[in-house]
Order: C-alpha cells, then structure tokens, then sequence
C-alpha cells in the first residue's frame, strides 16, 4: 500500500516537472526550490458515518490522515459533505484509542498478546457454542458481516447474530418484504432532483441525512419551487425549510396514511389502471379482500374522525389528500427511525407504501416512497448479507431448505449444518443474557450498554457473562467485558458499505491502526481457526479444512489468520470475502458486480448488470422497465419479486392501534430520543473530534416552552425525567434546537454521561422485533 | 446639509467603504460625487474596526513578505485547511438566520462579518458547527484529548518570480466567488485585494493545480 502511494506521489511530481521544464529552465529552478509541502496524496471512500453514503476524499500525508474533502464526483453528495463527514479523521487520532487487547483478571482489564486473547475467546466457545451470539452493527463492512455470518450460521450453527440495525431499519425490512416481497427501496437519490412535493413522515433530515435535505434544498435555492410538507411531533431544523408542519400526536400516522388513502378512494382520484393492474389488497390477517372490502375498512379514517385523533386540522388532513390526488404533483416520501422505531413500525411502512401505490406514485421520477436508512452499511451488511437471526445472504432464509442449501455449497459446509431454526433478534439476545440463556457474546462496532432501550433490564448481568468487545476507544460496553479487542477504524482498513439507495462503495486501507490494533475480520478469523486447531468439528468444511479459509485471485488458499499474513499490503482478504459473496446476491436480484469493478466507481447501485460488450450497468429505479433489467419488456413498472403474482405489490388493511404506553396523571409526558447533527451514535468517535464536542458537549432536553412556563423552568434549569423503568437527570434546553410539541420532549442519547436509555421502552413491533425510542410516558420534575 | 442627507451620505459611505478601503490609490476612480469627504472619514474607522478587539490578532502589518501571521487565529477556528470553519461567536442553537448577517458583508460592534461564498446552500449549521461559545449550558469541559494533525494552511499563494500574480493555493469548490473572502474590508490584510474592479480573478490567478487537485488513483 504505501509503496504504493509513495510511486503516486512521484509520478505526480515528475509530470509537474516536467511540464515546468518546459517554461525554460530558470523558471523550474525557481520553482523546485519551494518544497511541495502541501502535495497530499488523496484516496476515496465512503464517509464513517450515516447512512447517506457521501463520498469524501482522504487527504493523507506523512502516513496520517490530515484532510477530508466531499467527493465532486460522488453522485451521492457531489463534493458537499456535513460536519461529521469533513471531521471524520479527527475519530482515528483520540488519545484514548485502544491499542492493545486485554482481559479482566481480578476484576480490572489487564493488556495481553493477542495470542492469550484469541485463545481465551477460542477456548470459552468451545466450551459453549450453543449459547456463544454475535451482537453486530450496521456500520459492519460488508467483509466483516459476512464473516460473522459464517462464523455463527456455518460455524456455532446456533443463529444466535443479530445487528443493532434490528433497531434501526429492521421495520423498513419487513415493510418492503409484506408489500413488495423483497427488501430495499425501489427509488433513489435522483429522485431528491425530480421531486416537487416531499413530505417527511416524522423525519428531521436537516440534521440526520443533511446531503439529502441540501440536495432538495439546493433546488429551491436555484428558483425551483419545492413543497416541503413536515409531518411531525416537534418542530427541527427541517421545519424551518417546511411550508406546512404538521404536528400530530404520536402513532397517529397509522391513521394519518389511511385517511389519505381514504381520501384517494372517495374522491375517486387515485390511480385506477395502476390499481387494477399492479395492486391486491389484503386484509391485516392475510386474507384477500376487494378493493371495495378496503374502501370499507377505510371508513373510519375520514377526515373528521382521523383529525381529532392526529390533531392535525381537517384542512391540512385535506391537503394531503389533495397532493396525493394530483396527478401531476411528483411526490416524495422519506422517513427514517419516526416509522421504523415504532411498536407498529411494520405496519406504518405498509401503510405508506398504500398511499403511494393507490396514487399510482411509485417508480415515477420523483415521485416515490424512499426509506432512509441509518447506518453506512445496514443496507448493504445487514439486509443484503443478511446478518439476522433468521437470514442468510442475499435476501435467503435459514427456515427454507433451498436457500440452506445454496449457501451451505457456496460455504462448502457439511450439507444440513445450517440451522432451520432463527437465532434470537437483539431484544431477545438481550434478554438471553441477562437471563442467563446466552452465556457469552461478542460485540462489534457497536456500544449497546449506551443504545440499547431499557438499559436497567436489558443490561443486567452482562458483567457476569463471557463479554468479547471489539472497539476503537473506551466506551460504557467495554466497561462491562471480559475481553476487550482494539479494532482497526475506517480506513484503517480495507472495506465496503452498501447506503441507503443500494449504493455498494469500496475503499481500500489508508494509514496503520495505531498499536496492537487489528481489523475485526482478522479478529473473527483468527478465532474461528483456534477453535478448528481446538478440534472444534463444526469449523470444518466438507472436506475437512477450515471453514472460513478465504481465497486469492488464482485460487489459492490465504492463511488469513495469521496477522503476517492478513496484514500484508499484497493481500486483500476483503476483495477475496467480497468475491465469495458476490455469488449469493443473484437470486433475488440484488446482483452486484466483482470487487474490481467498485475499485475503479464511486459505488454502484445494484443490480448492477453486465452488457454485452463487458462493461456494468448499475440500475437507478428498481422495478421500473428500462431501468431495471429484471422488468420484463412492456411490463412499465412489475414488482417482479412478488409472492403474488410476480408483478403486484400488496395493499395491507392495517388498523390504528393505540401505543403501548401512554401519558397519563402519573407520567404526563411523552419522551422522544433520537439524534443531533454533530454525534454519531453514542458519540465514542465524534465525542473525540474537539469541533464537534465542542459544538454539542452534553444530553439535554428540549421541551416545548408553554410546558416550560407551566412548571416554572427556565433554559439551563436541571430537571429530573423519570419513567417506569429508570430516571436521569438533565438540563432544560428551550427554543434550542427542536421545539417538541406542548406536552412532549426530546433527549438525544449521544452522551455517554446521560444515559436516556436507561429511562426508555423497550416495547417492539411484533413483526420486525424493532423497538420503539420515539415514545413512552415520563414526568418531568425540577431539581433545586 | 440637512440631517437627513448626512444620514444618507453615511449610508452610502458605509455601503461603499467595504470598496474603498482596499482600493488604494485607484480608490478616485470612483466617483461618488459629493460624498467624498465621509468616505474618508468613514473608511479610517472601519479600519479601526477591523483591528478592533478580537481581530487584532489576525492583522499582519507586514505584507511585503506574504507572511500569514494571522494564522494561529484562523488555524483555531478549523480543524486542518478547507475545513469548515466553526461559528467564531455566540449563537443560541434555535439562531437559524445565518444569512441575515452573512448574506452580505456587515460590520458592526467592532466586528466583520464576512459574506459566504456559497449563499446558495442555506442549511449553514449542517457544516459550520458552533464554536466560539465558551461554555454550554454551564458545562466548560469543552476539549478532547486528540493527536489531530490537520492540513496546515498554505504560507502563500506559489508565484514564478516576484512580480508574477500569486496562484489560488486552494480548492475553488465551494469558493468560487474570490471576492467574500478576498474582500477589501478583511481584516488581514494578505487576504485583500487592492483590484477588485478586476472581476475576472482566474485570468490572471491560475490554480495551483499541483497542490490542490484532489487526484483520486
Ligand atoms: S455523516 Fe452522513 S451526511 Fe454527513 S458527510 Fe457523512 S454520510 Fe454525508
């Protein structure tokens, strides 16, 4: 790698002599005696953090990352990129990076060989592989998932994996999969260039997907016109670029969705040959049902009843119903963690998929529903390689026997050693733990002990258990383990993420990870191969070898467990993992291309085809004739992964159902969480980037100033929230940055010091097992 | 002169003082006919202004050697050269209006503030993240431990020989309008422009495409 860099940086230099040889030879002279200082070697990658997928480029000189800069040809950002992104070197150099591993003996965490801490990890498996889980992330490359995923499924056979993108997008999942029968969005980001309505289902993207909202925005600013309608519970940074806010009470949106599509079937404007030709109706339990069954069902979602149940006026209720009515009106939907953190989290995403199909505004330049998605790589990781309880690689499931079986071939594991049975979804493996039914478990690129819901309960015992955390810094799971592992960070690395529009985007390492620190597909390996030297029989292939061998070009095996070896600038196991998997992406076509062709693009969205004349072709619009190769000619837009009919999307009956947990004399309160613009996360990297701490140092509350004024609080005031699971003690923070609605506040759960988790539920939609952060009752007390 | 018209002629003499202050000599190409002596007057306290507390510091008197002594300043208020620069005063976090004062070029109680390059993106604190504000919410613990090395910002502008005009030692996405930052009314005075009735910048300031070109292999 750097011999590499070190050749790019002279021919650099040589051709910018030689062109100034050219002007005559004092002129060279003059200017070869001014050292290049600032001539920086610049590769590409993804940005670290959200699920936006800008592209930046890494300055680096000196063998350290010194700049990071927006892609100009990233057709993600276009060379924009938000705080986070610009300061994303700042989170290697943190002075409490970890850099060697260690393990806790009497209590305290000492540093060991990486030997000790392979072998001790290696040797508790053996003891237990029933009840050992991986706990992963979202922000996974797509290498490091799908070595997981062998590691558990072909290797434990317990199943027991699941990511914290089960909190995150795992109801946008199972939405696409209920109504179009196959994961992930249909559009994409040109959609942000076409669109001329968009309307954001409880979603601050401001701060959240700020390239998204600029790219929209941006149009405005250039003397388009853009009607921005913001559905929400509390006024954001979004709201300021809103024409119409509309606030409701939370959960209506169940209500909210078919009161539109209610709307749509009175007035008769929705879209009736798209109807008649691309959508079935069902009923919420399955069944078929007419359209005129569904008209039924939509009666108690006129205007009147659904506005004095959203409080959003009967006037705005008609506006909506209005905009989807017009047929020439380009609407885009987006939504992000507001639908997906929801105990109906899978219906609302159905239910928005209804509107959008009876208005026939679906694959239509923008005019679309796009799901946003949180994480770098939960896309890509987490839903295409499938690194939950019940999945497999490439949209397979362990439940069915074919998909079992393709993958047992393509992992040339023993036929019949993937298990039929899912492991437990996160909440569940939390609950194993605590309880005592999953004994150890390993956590990558994640902090639960700060993000998981419930902390009280859903944390208890975790200390006592066989903890293994890879991290890059200190955090308040790494606190709880009895082993940690320093991990390499970013482009510490080689890797791939897939974003939020099917974007797969690959970068290759950049700098060292400081100290002992190594990636944590090596850490995975290297595991995996103690246990087979151990005698462990299921890290045995076919044929007896190990099962997670990886493979060069010429077929030859790496022995990647060896750091020597994996660490070597002339290996790149990631090419070799990517290769393997690439393999699995074809059956529900979700086709992506060889490792080399990423090398060379600023990512590709899938499917990405080969033509004839050998080049790759990436799809912008899936289900869309002409855009995606899949669609059969004349066919205009075809679902073509549908359970029904091969072409229909379903239309799903789906009912308002009150929360779980309500304000009421006790807890008047709602209580939302979420993010802010400058932290990623729990904040373990952006809280090390001296600009962004400085800018958002610590948790507070926004509360809606008439609540304030009420109860007497002034801003900066401490004040105790409390729930029925746990309390926590913040700082009032009013018209700050959001303003929530008059009986409701806000708590980001960036820091580390302020812990809201452990006040929130963790009630979950019964369908995709994802929690709901957006709400549950608190009171809120002044301290004194 | 009645009230009202020296009311105006300030007016006028602050709108176009920003012009004057940099123009030098060529400042009588400028006819602003019978306003002239409160340009002057005008001009020499918005040089005052701009040495004002909390600018003083990034002034350099000493312009023959381009040296960037306004550096420490400037490097403080970013992570590593073509950062966003962090919001150098207090600003409530529900302070949306950026481009009240940013828009255009303003000053006021001793301060400049400078126009941005690229109104046309109006979400400001998606990249420029608050800075300056000494304490938040009571809470003064505002640094981290880093071993950050950022870019450092360039010496100067590269020129062939002493006469030639400097190259752009930057990026000019994002910074394509020369003339906010390069404005007559910096306060340090290396970042200037004493022409800028030349509004063609590049013909003569080519970039230094060697050190800035981001050249992805
Ligand atoms: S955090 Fe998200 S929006 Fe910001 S630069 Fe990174 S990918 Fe882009």
């Amino acid at each position: 790698m750097m011999t590499d860099l070190s050749r790019r940086t002279f021919i650099k230099r040589v051709a910018q002599m030689a062109a100034l040889a050219a002007l005559g030879p004092m002129l060279s002279e003059v200017y070869a005696a001014e050292p290049l200082a600032d001539d920086l070697d610049w590769q590409k990658a993804p940005c670290r953090f959200c699920g936006t997928g800008c592209g930046v480029v890494v300055g680096l000189k000196g063998g350290r990352v010194v700049a990071v800069q927006g892609d100009i040809n990233s057709p993600v950002n276009r060379g924009l990129l938000c705080a986070k992104g610009y300061h994303a070197g700042g989170a290697l150099y943190g002075r409490d990076r970890l850099t060697s591993p260690q393990i806790r003996k009497n209590g305290k965490l000492v540093d060991v060989s990486w030997d000790e801490a392979i072998d001790t990890i290696a040797k508790h498996i053996n003891e237990k592989p029933d009840t050992f889980s991986i706990y992963g992330s979202g922000q996974w490359t797509i290498g490091e998932g799908y070595t997981a995923m062998k590691f558990i499924k072909g290797g434990l056979r317990n199943n027991h994996i699941d990511p914290n993108a089960r909190l995150c997008m795992a109801s946008a999942v199972v939405g696409f999969i209920k109504t179009f029968g196959v994961d992930e969005p249909s559009g994409c980001y040109k959609d942000l260039d076409e669109c001329d309505t968009v309307i954001t289902w409880g979603n601050n993207w401001a701060e959240m997907h700020p390239m998204l909202f600029s790219r929209v925005f941006n149009r405005r600013s250039a003397g388009e016109k853009i009607t921005y309608i913001d559905l929400a519970t509390r006024r954001t940074r979004s709201t300021d670029a809103a024409d119409h806010y509309m606030e409701f009470v939370p959960q209506t949106d169940l209500a909210i969705a078919n009161c539109i599509c209610h709307q749509l079937l009175e007035r008769g404007t929705y879209d009736k040959e798209f109807v008649n030709s691309r959508v079935v109706f069902k009923t919420n339990d399955g069944k078929p049902m007419s359209l005129e069954e569904y008209k039924g069902f939509l009666k108690d979602y006129n205007v009147k009843a659904v506005s004095e149940l959203s409080g959003i006026s009967e006037g705005n209720l008609r506006l909506l119903g209005d905009t989807f009515s017009d047929p020439k009106k380009k609407v885009l939907s987006l939504w992000c963690m507001g639908m997906n953190q929801h105990t109906r989290g899978t219906w609302i995403n159905n239910l928005v998929y209804n509107v959008h199909l009876l208005a026939g505004k679906i694959g239509k330049p923008g005019s679309t529903p796009l799901s946003l998605t949180g994480q770098p790589s939960a896309c890509g990781t987490c839903r295409e390689v499938g690194t939950l309880a019940h999945a497999l690689p490439g949209g397979r499931v362990v439940k069915n026997a074919d998909h079992r079986k393709h993958v047992e071939d393509v992992w040339n594991c023993e036929p019949g050693a993937i298990n039929p049975k899912p492991g437990f979804h996160t909440v569940r493996m939390f609950e194993g733990l605590a309880s005592g039914e999953i004994t150890g478990m390993w956590v990558q690129v994640t902090n639960p002990a700060q993000t998981m819901p419930n902390l009280h309960k859903n944390l208890a015992h975790a200390e006592d258990r066989f903890l293994v955390v890879s991290d890059v810094y200190p955090t308040v799971t790494t606190r709880l383990a009895t082993v940690v592992l320093p991990s390499a960070l970013w482009v510490e690395k080689n890797g791939v993420f897939g974003n939020t529009e099917r974007r797969t985007q690959q970068w290759f390492k950049m700098v060292n990870p400081p100290g002992q620190a190594r990636d944590d597909v090596w850490q995975m390996i290297a595991v995996a191969h103690r246990l087979y030297e151990l005698g462990y029989e299921n890290m045995k292939d076919r044929n007896g070898n190990f099962l997670l061998s990886v493979y060069d070009d010429a077929g030859k095996e790496i022995e990647a467990w060896k750091w020597e070896v994996f660490n070597d600038p002339a290996v790149n196991v990631d090419k070799a993992l990517f290769n393997e998997y690439r393999q699995l992406t074809l059956l529900k076509h979700k086709d992506i291309a060889p490792y080399d062709v990423y090398v060379k693009s600023h990512g590709l969205t899938w499917p990405v085809v080969q033509r004839s004349d050998g080049t790759w072709k990436e799809t912008d619009r899936r289900f869309v004739e002409g855009e995606d190769p899949y669609v059969p000619a004349g066919e205009g837009i075809s679902f073509y992964m549908s359970k029904v009919d091969k072409k229909s999307a379903i239309a799903w009956a789906r009912p308002y159902e009150a929360p779980p947990e309500v304000p009421d004399a006790e807890f008047p309160f709602w209580l939302c969480t979420g993010r802010v613009v400058e932290h990623w996360h729990s904040g373990t990297m952006t809280g090390r980037i001296k600009e962004l701490h400085q800018a958002m140092p610590k948790a507070y509350v926004d509360m809606n100033p008439q609540d304030a004024k009420r109860m007497r609080l002034r801003d900066g005031d401490w004040v105790q929230i409390t729930s029925r699971r746990g309390k926590i003690k913040l700082q009032v923070s009013l018209l700050g940055r959001s303003i929530p609605a008059v009986g409701s506040i806000f708590v980001p759960f960036f820091d580390e010091t302020k812990l809201i988790n452990e006040v929130t539920l963790d009630e979950y939609c019964p369908m995709s097992k994802e929690p709901d952060y957006k709400k549950c009752a608190v009171k809120v007390e002044k301290l004194s | 002169m009645n009230p009202l018209r020296l009311v105006t002629a300030a007016i006028t003499t602050a709108a176009l003082s920003v012009w004057f202050i940099g123009c030098g000599s060529e400042a009588a190409l400028v006819t602003v006919s019978d306003s002239t002596d409160y340009i002057v007057e005008e001009s020499s306290t918005i040089k005052e202004s701009s040495t004002a507390e909390g600018l003083s510091a990034e002034t350099s008197l000493s312009r023959d050697g381009f040296v960037f002594d306004h550096l420490p300043t400037r490097e403080s208020r970013r992570a590593f050269y073509t950062a966003p620069p962090v919001i150098p005063h207090e600003v409530g976090d529900g302070d949306r209006e950026c481009l009240t004062c940013h828009l255009q070029e303003k000053k006021f109680a001793g301060r400049l503030a400078m126009a941005t390059p690229h109104p046309e993106l109006k979400n400001c604190q998606q990249c420029h993240v608050r800075g300056a504000s000494p304490e938040f919410m009571g809470s003064k613990q505002l640094s981290v431990e880093t071993d950050w090395i950022g870019l450092k910002e360039p010496t100067e502008g590269h020129r062939a020989h002493a006469f030639a005009p400097p190259m752009v030692p930057h990026r000019e996405f994002l910074r394509e309008s020369c003339l906010t930052c390069h404005s007559a009314s910096h306060p340090n005075e290396n970042m200037r422009l004493d022409h800028p009735e030349r509004v063609n910048c590049q013909q003569c300031h080519v970039q230094d495409k060697a050190k800035t070109e981001i050249i992805v292999p």
